[in-house]
């Protein structure tokens, strides 16, 4: 399968006006560069937009892989992301540069240094981690988090010694102690937080199907909040190991009686505390396989570890381990930083906490609508977006899976492309 | 020691027939500007500790006075003390003396704290002109007032403490638990509380009545016991006064006051009555502008009553009662904050009520001149409750057991003493109260005899006390225990008071050398503490002490001269800090070990086991009392209005309590949900049994349709912590030096200069081994962590810390006497603040410099740990292993593992402490700082008084830099921010 450059160039300015005004604008020039040398590719759609929200633009590269901007002045992020097969690998280039500095005398040049990373059948399609009102109006309740696994394609997968993983620190906008000069110190791995969970036996997810892991309790939180999540269904994974040290009950009530005891994700605790502290804004979340290597081996094994505090370790997952990670910066902060290397996520998505709110992936409507048997079972007009966020696509997948399609998710290993903010979490009735 | 005290007392037999004749002292007290007679003003001699107090008239006789030199002095409230030299050669009549009100208009007003001139040991007092200057609302706000002292906004809905000659509550040795502070001579003490050892918090205490504050920061007199990092003596108003009303504000706090001093009137025999001093105050504080419902409240009323019947058969020798009684309501509250949820609050009394009784009496008597018998007593009520929301989508437990085995957790409506109650999932509210009260006595007799031999003063003070502390309340409780969160009930008026006997003798020479004076004070003092109910029974500890203080110039001989006066003192002594009850009768804790998980019922409901293990702290046959040996050197100096005063001191304090833990092996069976597995009773049936003492699970159908079935189990072999009251086998080093400069008066503006500083150093290694174990996580294979790592100095990437600090402050302080106005400006600046942690052990290597952050072993090449660029690594000494208590050498066995046993190295690594910064050992010094204030007070006749101040009024927001993280950090952290505040006092 070939899939094309995503979109045509759609040049907000096709002209610059004179220099010197208060509304002048400047012709600069971004190229894509990949392993040292120009990715020479046209018609790659390369982004412009002005930090925190302002003004975006977008132009296609010429053959050279130069995309050429009229901007007004300022400081720009410009990023491009895309995919191409070749002898049936699936590649995904991803890249930003965040230090596109306009003026009237300064550079006009501009580089984003592309990364290649493969497409996996397993991807993230929902993180619900930032937890719900409660009934009576107190506060929020957040022990019900949940990520639903998906079997992004038409094959049966299965994966063995697959694991979970959040990167460090807790919350994209703490402070963060990787970075050194504005970039992180790590190219090669991820660190994982205070532990890793991993599945009791290989996991298979059917074509099109997902799997649900409770996060925390998995049990029916509904009884208590009505905003919240029934989790005690039997299919449904747990998160639930509290003889290795994870036994606050309030964040692992002993799970519900129909969840069989081979759904229980174990753990080797190398950190601290009596919880896997998985953001409730923000986090950093990825799964992964130690493929030849048992998990409780790496995880036990101290050649890895990185001290990252007195209080917190973390472990060096290889980044060719990683299947799938989603990037989570916080709503209403300004000083949001990404965790996860471009390679696994080069973009990031946006939470709200406390609404009961998801991260949720968009659906790739080209591919999915080229599926033959979807045809009559796509549900348009989606809606369920938030706070200005929505699936671009305008397909309700969640919708569309249950009238029995197939929905095939979009994935460029980029958050800002591939996720937005869903207003209720999927597995909510 | 026997036979020096015989032989003491001997001495003490004999010289009274040295000489016999005896003369009287009489005069008249009068107001310099009014020529009326000052009553109730108390005319000291103090060389002989005679004493009478004026008449309505201002006279006062004082009988069976020994010729000689002697100092007469005399005091009342509201006027300036005055002090000459006299000499007895016989009957002396009509001696007047002469006194001027305390105001603005003086020649002379301080606005610091002063040097108490007549002690030998550094002792500094704040009079009321400086503590209405700083506009002070909580006692502790005078710590600004003393050399180097830095000013804090003030603050009561927080604790606050004493401390003096420390660097915070983080250094070891407890030091404000140490510092002790008296009201009117009444103790206050934490040591009945079942908390960390704490000092009292000064909250409680009204600042509109204190008249004076006065800290002992040198070597006290053994009068004092009970503490080893000084004492504070706040002196209430006492005497005759107008109405006073006091109206404070700032942003934070509210204040109003109205104190009298009632003169009682003449009984019909024409005796005075007495004064009656009553002080009535309230003061609202709220913890933050923007949340003003979280508010503490003081509510205060004080009584003092004071006479002197010298009538009649009392005539030679008057005796002087004061009896005083202070009630406080109040405390923190948060019920009306709007900002907290649905009724939840947070309320905590600090209701206190403080009784004393000082009964002096002038025998003047050749074997004794004063018998002093006082008696006190501090009740205070510090209930507390906590009304709490709680949610939860899952049944939870709560643990109420105090009994060890295994218990399965019940539904309250079944069992409503279950030592396992399940609380069903929803929503409720729970109140946990806490019923804290604690009562402190003593009672105390004190005599003295004082006699000069021709050059020699010779003051002899012996006394005894009786002390006890003990605690009424019943502790932690709650409203409605089917709801109620895990708690256990101790009661702590179940555990019997702590009784402390002290015996002390001081004796005070001073040798008149030319015209130098020799003054040497030496005494002991022993405390016989009685600990019923405790295997610590009856202990005694001594703490001699000795002053010296050698005056070259007096100023009263060198009028015109250069150096007026010059002295030098020097202190040596020991002081014992008794343990509080946190140490003497802990309060058990529990190790609650979860034993059974089962799964969660559709109704939510989960019915755990647990195996319950009381832990309470063990007794230390070893224990020892924490003491303090102190050393100070001291000199001042008055060179031509010039006056330096420099003190330097070097103190070591020993056997600080501390609370150590250990380990030790532990079995016990689980069941997990997997057990469940083979199980048929469907879950809603199920029903589940423990066995109390081997942890086998039954499940029962409630239905009664299956039989029981047995789960299966694994046995866990752990190690649990146990804990037991300890001391620091190494002294904590404090060590300083302190100087005051007051600059001549600049009389053409008005305008004194003070320069004070403080160079404060700490050092403290921890060279305990202790042992550390991380039983809440698991072994490479899955079992419960088998390795115990014994450290020493404890499992810190460091063991100790040093540091050391230089604040100086600028005051320039312009007094206008015509106008009644005096505005200081003070600039205070912090140019040395110097930290750095320590791994030290005798003998050897506590940690290495490690190549890289993920290494475990030393670099073959690395540098010391202080050069503060390279990660650590602390290894223990030894560990042991469930299966082989015998100790094994860490290193080596760590060595191995890593080439031949994966699962051990794994598990070594874990008590192997690594650094997560590389400067984390670096010198950290943090750049200058400086703040700057402004107080201005001033009269308005005789009848208001108006003070207004601003802290950092040039709203310094600037960044400090510090040399171990080399980043700079906002200043904020160490001075205060602006804040201001205003005062009306009037009279009338």
């Amino acid at each position: 399968m070939f899939f094309a450059a995503l979109a045509a160039a759609l040049p907000v300015f096709t002209s610059c006006e004179e220099n010197g005004g208060p509304e002048a604008t400047y012709e600069i020039s971004v190229n894509l560069m990949y392993e040292g040398s120009a990715y020479e590719e046209e018609g790659i759609t390369v982004s412009l937009s002005v930090f925190n929200g302002g003004a975006s633009y977008e132009a296609a590269t010429n053959a050279s892989g130069t995309a050429s901007f009229c901007v007004p002045a300022g400081t720009y992020e410009a990023s491009a992301s895309f995919r191409t097969a070749e002898n049936g690998n699936v590649l995904t280039f991803n890249g930003v540069n965040s230090s596109v500095v306009v003026t009237a005398s300064g550079e006009t040049s501009f580089d984003i240094v592309l990364t290649a990373s493969e497409t996996n059948q397993i991807v993230i399609k929902e993180l619900y981690i930032g937890g719900c009102p409660t009934d009576d109006g107190s506060d929020y309740y957040q022990y019900d988090k949940y990520v639903v696994l998906y079997n992004n394609s038409s094959e049966s997968a299965t994966l063995a010694n697959l694991c979970l993983g959040m990167a460090t620190p807790y919350n994209s906008n703490g402070t963060n102690n990787y970075y050194e000069g504005g970039s992180l110190i790590y190219s090669d791995w991820i660190p994982a937080a205070c532990a890793i969970w991993w599945f009791q036996q290989d996991v298979t997810i059917e074509p099109y199907s997902q799997i649900v892991v409770a996060l925390n309790g998995a049990i029916d939180h509904t009884a208590t909040y009505s905003n919240s999540v029934d989790l005690s269904n039997s299919a449904y994974y747990a998160t639930y190991d509290p003889e290795c040290g994870f036994s606050n009950a309030n964040y692992y009530p002993a799970p519900s009686a129909a969840i069989p005891t081979d759904h229980y994700l174990q753990s080797y605790l190398y950190g601290r505390g009596n919880a896997w502290p998985l953001s409730n804004t923000s986090p950093a979340f990825f799964i992964f396989s130690t493929e030849g290597t048992a998990p409780e081996a790496f995880a036990q094994d101290p050649s890895n570890k990185y001290q990252y505090s007195s209080a917190l370790t973390d472990a060096k997952v290889p980044v060719e381990w990683i299947i799938d990670g989603v990037e989570v910066f916080r709503s209403g902060y300004d000083n949001n930083q990404k965790r996860l290397l471009a390679s696994v996520d080069a973009g990031s998505v946006t939470l709200t906490g406390r609404l009961g709110y998801s991260v949720y992936r968009n659906v790739d409507k080209e591919a999915t609508e080229a599926l033959l048997e979807n045809e009559g079972l796509l549900v348009y007009n989606y809606a369920g977006g938030t706070d200005g966020s929505t699936d671009p696509s305008g397909i309700d997948a969640e919708a569309s899976i249950a009238a029995g399609a197939h929905i095939v998710y979009k994935d460029t290993n980029n958050a800002s492309n591939d996720f937005h903010q869903r207003a209720r979490a999927s597995l909510r009735r | 020691m026997k036979h020096v005290l015989v032989t003491y007392f001997f001495l003490l037999a004999i010289l009274p027939a040295v000489h016999a004749q005896t003369f009287s002292v009489s005069g008249r007290v009068l107001d310099r500007k009014t020529g009326e007679p000052v009553e109730f003003v108390a005319v000291i001699l103090k060389d002989s500790r005679q004493w009478a107090v004026a008449d309505a008239d201002g006279r006062f006789t004082i009988g069976n006075v020994y010729p000689g030199e002697n100092v007469i002095s005399a005091s009342c409230l509201g006027y300036v003390p005055v002090e000459k030299n006299i000499t007895v050669r016989g009957d002396i009549t009509g001696y007047e003396i002469f006194m001027d009100e305390d105001n603005l208009m003086l020649e002379s007003v301080v606005v610091t704290a002063q040097d108490n001139g007549n002690s030998a040991t550094t002792s500094r007092i704040v009079d009321r002109t400086a503590l209405d200057h700083v506009q002070m609302l909580n006692v502790t706000d005078i710590a600004g007032l003393l050399p180097g002292g830095t000013t804090s906004n003030p603050s009561l809905t927080s604790a606050h403490r004493f401390e003096i000659r420390s660097g915070g509550a983080a250094e070891s040795g407890n030091p404000i638990f140490s510092t002790a502070v008296e009201v009117d001579g009444v103790r206050l003490s934490n040591n009945a509380s079942f908390g960390d050892a704490a000092g009292v918090t000064t909250n409680n205490i009204a600042s509109s009545n204190v008249e004076s504050v006065e800290v002992i920061s040198g070597v006290a007199s053994v009068e004092y016991g009970d503490m080893s990092s000084g004492i504070v003596k706040i002196n209430t108003r006492k005497g005759v006064t107008p109405y006073m009303v006091t109206l404070s504000t700032n942003p934070r706090t509210k204040q109003v006051s109205l104190s009298k001093g009632f003169s009682l009137g003449e009984s019909r025999s024409g005796a005075s009555a007495g004064v009656l001093n009553a002080s009535l105050e309230y003061t609202r504080a709220i913890s933050s502008q923007m949340s003003p419902y979280s508010s503490y409240d003081r509510k205060q009323l004080s009584l003092t009553y004071s006479n002197t019947f010298s009538r009649g058969a009392l005539a030679q020798t008057p005796l002087r009662l004061s009896a005083s009684l202070t009630g406080n309501l109040g405390g923190y509250d948060t019920k009306a904050d709007p900002d907290t949820f649905l009724d939840t609050y947070t309320r905590q009394r600090d209701n206190v009520y403080r009784g004393g009784v000082t009964l002096g009496w002038l025998l003047s008597k050749p074997w004794i001149t004063n018998l002093e018998l006082k008696a006190s007593a501090v009740y205070n009520d510090r209930q507390s409750a906590v009304r709490t929301n709680y949610s939860n989508a899952a049944g939870t437990v709560a643990l109420h057991g105090t009994q060890e085995g295994y218990y399965v957790a019940g539904d309250y409506a079944d069992d409503p003493s279950a030592a396992v109650i399940l609380i069903p999932r929803g929503y409720w509210y729970n109140t946990m109260r806490t019923d804290d009260r604690p009562l402190n006595y003593k009672v105390s007799l004190k005599a003295d005899w004082a006699r000069s031999f021709g050059k020699v003063n010779n003051k002899v003070k012996i006394g005894a006390e009786w002390s006890g502390e003990g605690n009424f309340g019943t502790g932690q409780y709650s409203d409605d225990m089917s709801t109620a969160p895990t708690f256990r009930e101790y009661r702590y008026c179940d555990t019997p008071f702590m009784n402390n006997a002290a015996v002390y003798l001081e004796d005070n020479v001073t040798i008149h050398l030319g015209s130098t004076r020799l003054n040497l004070i030496a005494g002991v003092r022993n405390d016989n503490t009685i600990i019923r109910g405790s295997a610590y029974g009856t202990t005694s500890s001594w703490s001699p002490r000795f002053n010296a203080k050698y005056t070259v110039f007096s100023p009263e001989d060198r009028v015109d001269r250069t150096v007026k006066e010059l002295s030098f003192r020097a202190s040596w002594g020991v002081s014992v800090k008794l343990p509080s009850y946190g140490v003497l009768y802990p309060e058990p804790t529990y190790q609650d070990i979860r034993v059974f998980t089962p799964t969660t019922g559709s109704d939510g409901n989960a019915y755990y086991a647990y195996y319950i293990l009381p832990r309470t702290i063990e007794y230390n046959a070893d224990l020892r009392w924490q003491k303090s040996k102190q050393t100070e050197i001291g000199m001042d100096i008055d060179l031509d209005g010039y006056r330096i005063s420099l003190a330097a001191y070097y103190s070591r304090t020993l056997d600080s309590y501390r609370i150590t833990t250990d380990y030790e092996r532990f079995t016990y069976n689980y069941t997990d949900q997997s057990d469940l597995d083979a199980c048929t009773i469907p879950v809603d049936d199920r029903q589940y049994e423990v066995d109390g003492k081997t942890g086998i699970v039954t499940v029962y159908d409630r239905t009664g349709a299956m039989s029981p079935q047995t789960l299966t189990y694994a046995t866990r072999e752990s190690f649990v912590s146990k804990r037991y009251a300890d001391n620091d086998v190494s002294p904590v080093t404090r060590y300083g030096i302190e100087w005051v400069v007051d600059f001549k008066r600049i009389r053409p503006i008005n305008t004194t200069i003070r320069l004070d500083g403080a160079f404060y150093g700490y050092r403290s290694v921890d060279r305990n081994i202790t042992a550390y174990c991380p039983t809440s996580v698991t072994s490479a294979d899955g079992t419960p962590f088998k390795y115990v790592g014994f450290y020493y100095g404890g499992n810190s990437i460091s063991n100790g810390t040093e540091s050391r600090r230089l604040n100086t402050n600028l005051t320039v302080t312009t007094h206008i006497p015509k106008v009644r106005m005096v505005i200081s400006l003070k600039l205070e600046a912090s140019l040395l603040r110097y930290s750095r942690f320590l791994s030290e052990m005798d003998g050897g290597q506590r940690s290495y410099v490690l190549s890289g952050r993920t290494d475990y072993f030393p670099a073959e090449d690395g540098g010391s740990i202080y050069d503060g660029d390279s990660y650590t690594v602390t290894y223990p000494l030894y560990y042991v292993s469930y299966d082989d208590l015998s100790p094994r050498n860490f290193y080596e066995d760590f060595v191995w593992a890593r080439d031949n046993a994966p699962q051990l190295y794994s598990d070594l690594s874990r008590l192997a402490v690594k650094s997560s910064y590389t400067y984390y050992f670096a010198k950290d010094r943090i750049s200058p700082y400086f703040s700057a204030n402004i107080s201005v007070t001033k009269e308005i006749g005789d009848i208001a008084s108006i003070s207004f101040y601003a802290n950092n009024f040039f709203n310094n927001h600037g960044q400090v830099y510090s040399t171990r993280t080399e980043r700079w950090s906002s200043v904020s952290s160490y001075i205060p921010g602006f804040f201001y505040g205003l005062s009306l006092r009037l009279k009338f």
